[in-house]
């Protein structure tokens, strides 16, 4: 691994939510853990995928490092510097950077805005000239499959996977370095995803960008990550580069996240090993491992005391204590 | 071999706009047989789950809606059917599970009267009875600590457990066909893997068929015999499960199963299509996937394609098919 620098890195980063609960009478304050002491790092130029089910803390964490929320313990650190305490001109200079692709295309553009206006906003809000923005939306069209003439038109004239296309050159428009892709593909048909995925690598590839790609098809995220890594009730349980993780996963769950995955191929046999029952909630995780009460090899002591990532073989981080120091990676 | 149990025949739904009538289901031919998994496979707006909807008739009942052609449930034509008849069609012969179980349930009533609402449509049945047999369409569906469960709120459960609720519904007069509309869309990975199994077991345990409606060809190799690929409102290929996956006749079929990434090492690229499928107001003439087709030449453009059977069980809408 890189010892520069990171682009983007949260430590030890926590966001907690506070919830009213109402008992009949009563209410009760109670806080969420939706995303809890996590350490992550983000380098120039690599896809880290981030992956989970829903309520896992994928989306809280992905707006974290977007610096759309601010970081109830821990921090983010944008090419070292604390994001907390950046002044203006750094911040700036972040959220230039930093672009974010969300899940629907069809809530994150602007119905009465044009395409042209669209893109261009974050060009503007950076103080570009009108000339200077005509030119890089026109540029930033082109790049996604679209055309310089699409600027009139506004984004019901355009499909869904246009659409996406339209907020992926928006996040292109003042030339970043990461984007945060959050379930950017989710809602895309499959042909059209596969044109959008495609589109993603060669993008990276022209411009040399990091992407922080969040979803929850593990399929997906193999193919376009480098390092993937899985969360848990707010917690990453195991980070690894993207063939050790899915062909030696460690962490009992994401184990059991794989063989619940759906098969490329018919003749492929049933796996045996499902886990049983649901995500816990996340106003009452368990004590310890949070995943130990649908672990298939829990042993009393998770019940205890909660796991710190260690690493495994070369450099997997897994958080379990059942997993052998050295385990199959290390070949 | 006895006849199917359920047979379309040149199925077509459309609906009168202006002067012409848009179909989004446009001849469409499938069997079911006894006991099988069917999968209808394809993107949005293909038609796929409004042909599910047209086999129980539940297309929208309004004066611009057409229904044309037959689907013979046992030798009976269910676009012929009155009132009374497809009441008594409906839930018991066959029965259906949607994709989202925030919409099927209803909110203010609880699961225990929603189920016996099914069952009191089909059977006559006494208080202590029916509250019997909701309890069994509890436990059939491996809903855990079911007399106390039947007295809860949809709100109370999380979604895999309504969606099981949704299938204690569907199931609790013994269909003999299931029609499935994505049932598992809205759920996580591990509760699919579990739902699905769940409709395997009860599939074992009632020999019931089922017809699945999905755009995830994951879902189509673990579950189904057969299945039939949509495009445009049109059946392009029918072909059993192993077929489709490894001889793809049909140059949609063999790009969309490309364009799925792999759980396993990916290529470099994925396979894509470029453009978007037509809309139906602006069906291109002859073949319709021509405008985007890798394969395309002079007459697709001007002929719309025959059904040629290339095999046994395996059917395609081509010109030119795909050898492998």
């Amino acid at each position: 691994m890189s010892t520069a620098t990171p682009l983007l890195e949260a430590r030890a980063v926590s966001r907690h939510f506070s919830v009213t609960i109402a008992q009949g009478w009563k209410r009760n304050q109670r806080s969420v853990q939706a995303v809890d002491a996590v350490d992550i790092a983000l380098h120039p130029g690599e896809t880290l995928g981030l992956v989970g089910e829903s309520g896992c803390g994928k989306t809280t964490l992905s707006r974290l490092l977007l610096g759309l929320e601010a970081p109830t313990g821990g921090a983010v650190y944008f090419r070292g510097r604390d994001l907390a305490t950046a002044s203006r001109d750094e911040l700036r200079e972040f959220r230039r950077s930093v672009q974010p692709v969300f899940q629907n295309p069809y809530s994150s553009l602007d119905p009465r805005m044009k395409v042209g206006s669209i893109v261009g906003e974050p060009l503007r809000v950076g103080g570009a000239s009108r000339q200077e923005a005509a030119a890089k939306v026109a540029q930033a069209l082109e790049r996604v499959g679209l055309t310089a003439s699409d600027t009139t038109r506004y984004p019901h004239e355009f499909s869904g996977g246009q659409r996406q296309r339209v907020a992926i050159a928006r996040a292109l428009a003042c030339s970043p370095q990461l984007i945060v892709l959050d379930e950017a593909v989710s809602s895309q048909d499959i042909s059209i995803r596969a044109q959008i995925l495609n589109l993603l690598k060669d993008l990276q590839a022209e411009l040399g960008l990091a992407y922080l790609f969040v979803a929850h098809d593990l399929a997906t995220v193999r193919y376009m990550s480098q390092r993937v890594a899985v969360m848990y009730l707010g917690r990453i349980v195991e980070l690894a580069s993207s063939d050790a993780l899915y062909d030696h996963p460690e962490h009992p769950y994401t184990r059991a996240l794989l063989s619940a995955c759906l098969p490329d191929d018919p003749d492929a046999p049933v796996p045996t090993d499902m886990l049983s029952g649901e995500l816990p909630s996340p106003l009452a995780p368990p004590t310890g491992c949070h995943f130990h009460t649908r672990c298939p090899i829990a042993v009393d002591a998770c019940k205890a005391a909660a796991p710190e990532l260690r690493v495994i073989g070369s450099s997997q981080l897994v958080r379990c204590i059942k997993v052998p120091e050295t385990s199959h990676s290390n070949v | 071999m006895s006849a199917p149990m359920l047979q379309v025949k040149n199925l077509r739904v459309g609906w009168r706009r202006d002067d012409q009538v848009l179909y989004a289901v446009d001849d469409v031919s499938f069997d079911i047989n006894v006991g099988e998994t069917l999968g209808l496979v394809g993107e949005s707006g293909c038609g796929k789950s409004t042909t599910g909807l047209a086999l129980m008739r539940l297309t929208p009942r309004a004066n611009d809606t057409q229904l044309e052609g037959q689907v013979l449930f046992e030798g009976r034509n269910v676009l012929s059917m009155r009132d009374q008849e497809l009441r008594s069609l409906r839930g018991r012969d066959i029965s259906m599970v949607l994709q989202d179980p925030m919409t099927s349930l209803n909110p203010v009533f609880n699961i225990g009267d929603q189920i016996a609402e099914g069952i009191r449509q089909h059977s006559a049945s006494n208080g202590t009875d029916m509250r019997g047999r909701v309890i069994d369409a509890l436990r059939r569906v491996r809903i855990p600590d079911a007399e106390s469960r039947a007295r809860a709120y949809p709100h109370q459960l999380s979604g895999g457990m309504k969606q099981r609720v949704v299938g204690a519904v569907a199931i609790a007069s013994q269909p003999k066909l299931l029609i499935a509309d994505e049932p598992t869309t809205s759920l996580d990975v591990t509760i699919q893997a579990q739902y699905l199994n769940l409709l395997k077991e009860l599939q074992r345990e009632s020999n019931m068929a089922m017809l699945f409606v999905t755009h995830d060809f994951g879902v189509v190799a673990r579950m189904c015999n057969r299945v039939c690929v949509m495009y445009a409102g049109q059946i392009v290929e029918t072909a059993l499960v192993r077929d489709l996956f490894k001889r793809a006749a049909h140059w949609y079929t063999a790009a969309l199963i490309g364009g799925i990434p792999k759980l396993g090492r990916n290529s470099e690229r994925l396979a894509s299509i470029q453009g978007s499928p037509p809309r139906p107001e602006e069906m291109p003439t002859g073949c319709r996937f021509a405008p985007r087709c890798p394969n395309v030449q002079a007459r697709c453009r001007e002929q719309s394609p025959p059904v040629v059977k290339i095999d046994h069980a395996h059917e395609v809408r081509c010109w030119f098919p795909r050898t492998a």
